[in-house]
């Protein structure tokens, strides 16, 4: 693969990079022969997002494709972080960059060239791995809303840098989106805020199925703030509680898929994209291939049964069914009054006509 | 009153930024000459830094004739009171030196607030085995002198993780190349000797040695602060970054020297 | 127990915000004590063995709030006192910095006990307004504990002079911080107000001068007199603890206040600004040990 970007769009890779680098601690790259691609999947897999950069984003693209293979590669995001990292932010902004990836090499080769005659050569050494894919199944989107990035990035203002998850509860007639506090113990902590919205606030605003969906604001957050810089909106698809919600940015040069896994409901942890959505393993053809969303989490404490259960379960490693089950308890609903004794009341509801 | 030292200055917002940039020690040795004003920093015997304030920059300056005057303070301790109304203007400041065992008194007087602060900074006697050797001597081989942002901005684009930098010159193609090896990869950075950027370029033979990235990483703050650098090498490897500081009509400089790395066997 | 207030204002909310912001730079829990006429934010010093306020701020009721109903603990007792991470308050309140209509402050109980803040928002095209809801979890303090927060009163104060503007001030001790922990003040009789650190590296001290002497107490026990020349010089000094100092400093930057230096001679120092009708706080410093 062969490719030069312009200078303008240095910047625009940088941010782009900036953004997923909140995702995931490596970085994939796919020489498709109409664009390329980025993606960026998280550790524990509740996190996964594809950016295609059409070939108008370059000057020139060559994918360099060898028969059916698609070439690509898997690179550590702390090091494309650097090689990016301020390009494009100085005053001698560089002309053009080119990128040089070589079947079976061990390194991909970054070339900037500035105006005023100075080269600098970057390689970074690539990872071994396999390449993820996460296929999300649009059929099943029954909910969606969009708004402009400012509009999300007016609702997160009223969040604290300190809360972890986002709710969002909607209705046809409005839409709630609160600071999701995991855990009974941090009630009495943070500052539980709740913001209301009309339909008429957003852009895109269709509801099928009420529901309430809570993702994880880190991701969400670069994305907003991605999206912001750019002027450009954020289309959320969902489904319903538990399942994977999809957001979509779009310009004609580029788009961005990040697809997020939601908090399932009443005593359930976080669900792992890998259960919910088709998971595909490349080179080593390794495939998941699901045909039902399955779930993979047992329920730890014997109580509730999720109907989808009954398909077999996911390979999953027991590092991370151990890490659920210590933190079990901070993936519980927040608010259940019947699971407290509250006991005296010291102070009443005040107003408790108005809501 | 015989006093040793006295200056007065009032604009030292310059001053302070540039010896606030190179604070890595807490102590320094101030020697006041005829010339001007020496601030000197030693580290571990491989890297040395000066500031040199000359004497035009001062409003009025006297230092006691036929006499070396030299000690030390914490240098901490004199950024500090020089900052000592924050980013506040219109200030005006006095320091004298009355000798060996007295301190380096400073009056600052606030015009616009009607605040006067006196400080009395301890100092103490220069060992006399310091030997102040003029490095500047030493680099003679080769003399780049280059446009300080655009250089600046080169070095910091350079990958962090690195532990050192590989530094060569030539009269030929590159002429002047930077590299640096991490764990992550590689990287080399080639200016032109015809680049806007470079505005002298002096290299008879090829020259390369290799430096510690974190010695060539604490210059940078203060580098920030330069219009021009002056990059020269010597026979063993010393290079030498001459750094002018221009604050309006009148300059100032700060002279950062390191020893080269040992090299392995090639 | 019932609290409910209604700000409309959106000034009178800026100040509240500007205020409880500058507390939460002092500590990081306060005291909300609620009476019928008066809201106070006492701040606890954390230090001090029997509790003692360190900064006791006083906002009377008619200045900020539209409607403001109150139930206390009982009759005989028509107040409430709460207790809340300042920043929660101030970080739930920086809300109406967006164009906020209204903002309604009660307590909830939503599992435990909440400051609940109600924002409207007037939405940016003029669509329906925007719904904000923040609840503080906050701690209810009972009746027997009310009086580690009562007002502490000092009538023996050697000097009260006024203060020079606060920021340069700020700065300066901002600086003597990074140099030392206790920072001296004093104040002479000519309107000179002095404050110096003294190390094994740096003696060093700034001078304010032709300040307003409100009240100087002469012929003390403990004033130093300085002879020379200048008639009759006293000074009175306390040696107080540099970061608390400078937290009041950094944190009063209000505007319309005066400010006024008290002094008890080795003892303590007490900072007092006010904006009449509006706001008082005083900040008390007392005097290191050793």
């Amino acid at each position: 693969m062969e490719c030069i970007i312009p200078g303008e769009n240095i910047k625009v890779l940088s941010r782009i990079i900036n953004a997923l680098s909140k995702i995931g601690d490596d970085i994939y790259l796919e020489a498709k022969t109409d664009c390329l691609c980025l993606k960026s999947v998280n550790m524990t897999t509740t996190a996964y997002c594809t950016i295609n950069l059409y070939e108008i984003f370059f000057t020139t693209y060559e994918a360099g494709q060898i028969g059916n293979d698609v070439l690509s590669c898997r690179l550590p995001m702390k090091g494309i972080l650097g090689v990016f990292k301020s390009h494009g932010h100085k005053d001698k902004k560089p002309e053009f960059c080119k990128i040089v990836l070589k079947q079976s090499d061990s390194k991909i080769i970054f070339k900037f060239r500035y105006k005023h005659d100075v080269s600098v050569v970057r390689s970074l050494y690539l990872n071994d791995g396999d390449i993820i894919d996460v296929v999300y199944d649009r059929t099943k989107v029954v909910n969606y809303i969009g708004a402009s990035a400012e509009v999300f990035a007016q609702v997160l203002m009223n969040f604290q840098m300190s809360d972890e998850d986002m709710s969002i509860e909607v209705t046809s007639e409005k839409a709630l989106i609160r600071n999701y506090i995991a855990g009974e113990s941090s009630i009495s902590k943070g500052i539980r805020s709740q913001i209301s919205l009309m339909p008429a606030e957003f852009s895109n605003y269709r509801i099928n199925t009420e529901t309430n969906v809570t993702f994880s604001l880190k991701g969400f957050r670069a994305a907003v703030h991605f999206a912001e810089t750019y002027r450009l909106s954020l289309l959320i698809n969902f489904e319903e509680t538990g399942r994977p919600a999809l957001i979509e940015i779009k310009n004609p040069t580029f788009d961005i898929n990040f697809i997020i896994a939601t908090l399932k409901r009443d005593n359930a942890s976080q669900s792992s994209l890998s259960s919910t959505v088709h998971l595909t393993r490349k080179r080593n053809a390794t495939q998941y291939n699901f045909n039902e969303p399955i779930d993979t989490e047992k329920n730890d404490n014997g109580v509730g049964n999720d109907i989808d259960d009954v398909v077999p379960q996911s390979p999953e490693s027991p590092r991370s069914k151990k890490i659920k089950s210590i933190f079990g308890r901070c993936y519980d609903a927040t608010f259940r009054r019947e699971a407290i004794d509250l006991g005296k009341v010291l102070a009443s509801d005040s107003d408790p006509d108005s809501d | 009153m015989e006093t040793y030292f006295s200056a007065e200055l009032t604009d030292f917002k310059t001053l302070y930024n540039v010896l606030k940039a190179i604070t890595f020690k807490e102590y320094a040795t101030l020697r006041p000459m005829e010339e001007g004003l020496k601030v000197t920093i030693e580290e571990m015997k491989c890297v040395e830094t000066s500031a040199y304030i000359p004497v035009q920059m001062f409003e009025s300056y006297y230092v006691r004739p036929q006499e070396d005057v030299k000690f030390k303070l914490s240098l901490k301790i004199l950024t500090e009171t020089l900052f000592i109304y924050g980013d506040d203007g219109n200030l005006s400041l006095k320091m004298t030196y009355k000798g060996p065992g007295f301190p380096l008194c400073l009056i600052i007087k606030h015009n616009d607030e009607n605040i006067t602060v006196d400080c009395q900074i301890y100092t103490m006697d220069v060992d006399e085995s310091t030997d102040f050797l003029c490095l500047a001597d030493e680099c003679t081989l080769n003399k780049v002198v280059v446009n300080a942002n655009q250089f600046l901005d080169i070095l910091t684009d350079l990958d962090n993780t690195s532990d050192d930098l590989d530094l060569f010159l030539s009269p030929n193609p590159p002429y002047f190349r930077i590299s640096t090896t991490s764990t992550m990869g590689e990287s080399q950075t080639d200016i032109s000797k015809n680049s806007e950027m470079v505005l002298l370029f002096q290299c008879e033979n090829e020259f390369q040695a290799k430096y510690s990235f974190n010695y060539i990483k604490q210059i940078l703050k203060v580098m920030n602060f330069a219009n021009k650098v002056s990059i020269s090498t010597g026979e063993t490897g010393l290079l030498g970054l001459q750094l002018l500081i221009n604050e309006d009509a009148k300059q100032m400089y700060v002279e950062y020297y390191i020893t080269s790395m040992f090299e392995d066997d090639r | 127990m019932r609290f409910r207030a209604l700000l409309v204002d959106n000034a009178a909310m800026k100040d509240l915000l500007s205020t409880v912001n500058s507390l939460s730079k002092l500590s990081k829990d306060c005291v909300m004590r609620i009476v019928s006429r008066k809201v106070y934010f006492i701040i606890p010093d954390e230090d001090t063995g029997p509790r003692k306020p360190l900064a006791w701020c006083e906002l009377p009721v008619n200045f900020y709030f539209k409607e403001f109903n109150l139930d206390g603990v009982s009759q005989e007792y028509n107040e409430i006192y709460l207790c809340f991470a300042t920043a929660m308050l101030a970080k739930s309140l920086s809300t109406v910095k967006q164009n906020a209509k209204s903002l309604k402050i009660k307590l909830t109980n939503k599992q435990t006990p909440c400051l609940t803040l109600e924002i409207e928002l007037a939405s940016n095209e003029g669509l329906q307004n925007r719904q904000l809801v923040h609840d503080i979890p906050v701690e209810i303090i009972a009746r027997k504990n009310w009086n580690d927060f009562a007002e502490p009163q000092f009538n023996d104060f050697h000097v009260s002079i006024e203060m020079p503007h606060l920021k340069p001030i700020k700065n300066i001790v901002e600086r003597m911080k990074n140099m030392s922990h206790s920072l001296i003040v004093s104040a002479n009789n000519f309107g000179r107000l002095s404050l110096q650190i003294k190390t094994n590296m740096v003696n060093l001290s700034a001078h304010f001068t032709n300040l307003g002497i409100q009240s100087f107490a002469v012929g003390q026990d403990n004033e130093s007199t300085v002879g020379d020349g200048s008639a009759n010089e006293s000074i009175v000094t306390a040696t107080i603890d540099i970061k608390k100092f400078l937290m009041f400093l950094t944190g009063m930057q209000l505007n319309h206040c005066r400010t006024t230096c008290s002094i008890v001679h080795g003892k303590m120092v007490k900072l007092a600004s006010e904006q009449v009708g509006a706001l008082s706080l005083q900040c008390f410093f007392t005097e290191l040990s050793n």
